[in-house]
């Protein structure tokens, strides 16, 4: 159960605080044969925008089972031109029609003057671009008439432009918009170590009650040269600091949702069920811990 | 402004330059070599999203040529909107227009060929419809058939290729080498129900369909069909697109008419 000082604020509720992984293509046919033993799965929404067919077909009998997390990867939160009507409109037709347990999306852009660049592009974090987000982000809020949970993206560069942290700009679109926060503790270890700051000062920063989902993910390490850089690449196990920072991060929340993803170099089905039942493992030690405290 | 800065690095992020936003912080690690990161990120996932989207023409093109194909349609024409399923319909042309000004390097074959997987794609995410059937239609009293207006599935494709891109389609999925000659082929691309079916279509078949799907009646079509193809056999071409799947729905004006 959620600490009821928090379930007010934190829009997760359906989605039990524990395990879920990402469907993923080459898992569908596992999961329509013999559905696996995991809490409940989440989806790019962005993939399943077809009028029809097979795809969404297969999504719409797994999701019987499973509650469901949509996230998408396409509403660009911080674009300055606002939030394409277009694009809104094709969303809630998708969430009408599989009614979602939770939605979410990134504090990043990724559309400017009619192009989807599709990448999770950095905004610099100053007053306007605050005031972009929090106005894009009450739009889709009306639009698909729920909270909706605001990802903290990975980052490989600053602009000198910013001014606020990361974690209070997030904290202060929670104050601003009603919305909750999917905390990705893998993209603070990457952000923390491409651009150098504290990933514990960061958690703490972070409102926890407004935490609605987590999640973790392998990242690579790319040698530039002149220094490494972390690149969130999903296509790993998830790292040793990442599992340490999401103990930290529950220690915080207290249970939530935590979900793995696994999106490039997808292995074998069950290697992904391991990684959900270590992160149900965790899961459970610090729910222990907390209540042996109390 | 935000606005300039998102329009500079869309600038940036679409161009083979080295030019960067304002206010990239450098260090250690220099600003370019953060920002092209995410320049690395946009076209390398979009060639990618077209890769898959052309599996066959990639492997009638080669890997190196088709990406370096793909990136240049993706700096020309970037996607417009995020919905990455419906990106890629402008491709056939531009490798179209590629093979006329440089045939060595980019098949001729391959425009074609890439319009019938984009057929293909199509076709995979269209809408549902129900297929009609065989038995709805023979129910109906024969003098009725000429007024028929069959709506066409809302999956289906017509295709008129100068090369044989369905045969080519087939081959390359075998794993088979193939040297393409220009070969016109008509081609129905439809998925009635979960499958998607592809079949090479006669003249007088193509200009029936057409002419039903401009909205025609049966009649009408049949007599365009016979004017394209000598011989055109309207009794075995409407059964077995019946049995395809061709078709979801029609009207009978005659059904639909006052008492």
């Amino acid at each position: 159960m959620l600490p009821s000082t928090n379930a007010a604020t934190v829009p997760s509720v359906s989605i039990p605080p524990r395990a879920g992984i990402g469907l993923r293509h080459r898992h569908v046919a596992d999961f329509l044969t013999d559905p696996p033993d995991v809490a409940w799965i989440e989806v790019h929404s962005e993939t399943y925008l077809a009028a029809g067919g097979p795809r969404l077909r297969a999504l719409e009998t797994i999701r019987r089972d499973y509650p469901l997390s949509c996230h998408g990867v396409g509403l660009s939160l911080g674009s300055a031109d606002g939030i394409d009507p277009r694009h809104l409109d094709r969303l809630a037709t998708l969430y009408d029609r599989l009614q979602p347990d939770l939605v979410s999306d990134h504090l990043a852009w990724s559309t400017a003057g009619g192009t989807f660049l599709n990448d999770l592009l950095p905004l610099p974090y100053t007053d306007e671009a605050l005031e972009i987000v929090r106005r894009n982000v009450e739009r889709v809020q009306e639009a698909l008439k729920r909270p909706i949970l605001v990802e903290n993206p990975s980052r490989y560069l600053d602009f000198a432009q910013s001014t606020i942290p990361e974690a209070e700009f997030l904290a202060e679109l929670v104050r601003r918009t009603g919305c909750g926060l999917l905390v990705d503790v893998n993209n603070i270890h990457v952000s923390a170590h491409n651009t150098g700051f504290d990933p514990l000062g960061y958690l703490a920063a972070i409102p926890a009650g407004a935490v609605g989902e987590i999640h973790v993910a392998g990242h690579a390490v790319h040698d530039t040269g002149c220094g490494t850089l972390l690149i969130d690449d999903h296509g790993s196990a998830v790292a040793d600091p990442v599992w340490t920072l999401l103990a930290q991060a529950l220690r915080r929340t207290g249970p939530r949702p935590v979900l793995v993803e696994w999106d490039t170099r997808v292995p074998e089905l069950p290697v992904l069920l391991d990684e959900a039942a270590t992160a149900d493992r965790l899961l459970a030690r610090i729910d222990k811990e907390a209540r042996d405290a109390a | 402004m935000l606005r300039d800065l998102q329009a500079a690095m869309r600038r940036e992020l679409l161009s083979a330059g080295t030019g960067l936003p304002p206010g990239v912080v450098g260090d250690a690690i220099p600003a370019p070599v953060r920002f092209a990161i995410h320049a690395n990120n946009v076209v390398g996932s979009l060639v990618a999203v077209l890769e898959a989207a052309f599996p066959m023409t990639t492997r009638l093109m080669g890997r190196p040529a088709f990406r370096t194909e793909a990136l240049r349609f993706v700096r020309r024409h970037p996607p417009r909107v995020p919905q990455l399923l419906a990106y890629g319909d402008r491709f056939p042309d531009h490798l179209d227009r590629k093979a006329a000004a440089r045939p060595t390097v980019v098949s001729p074959a391959a425009g074609d060929l890439a319009r019938f997987e984009w057929a293909w794609n199509t076709a995979y995410f269209a809408a549902d419809a129900p297929v009609l059937n065989v038995a709805a239609v023979r129910a109906l009293p024969t003098e009725r058939y000429p007024t028929l207006r069959l709506a066409l599935h809302p999956s289906a494709h017509l295709l008129t290729c100068a090369y044989p891109a369905l045969e080519l389609w087939d081959a390359l999925q075998r794993g088979e080498s193939v040297a393409p000659a220009a070969r016109p082929q008509k081609i129905l691309v439809v998925r009635p129900l979960l499958e998607v079916q592809s079949v090479m279509l006669g003249q007088g078949e193509l200009t029936l369909l057409m002419a039903l799907s401009a909205g025609a009646d049966l009649a009408h079509a049949a007599m365009a069909a016979s004017e394209t193809e000598a011989g055109f056999d309207l009794q075995v071409t409407f059964l077995t697109h019946l049995q395809l799947g061709t078709f979801t729905a029609f009207t009978d004006p005659l059904a639909e008419a006052p008492l």
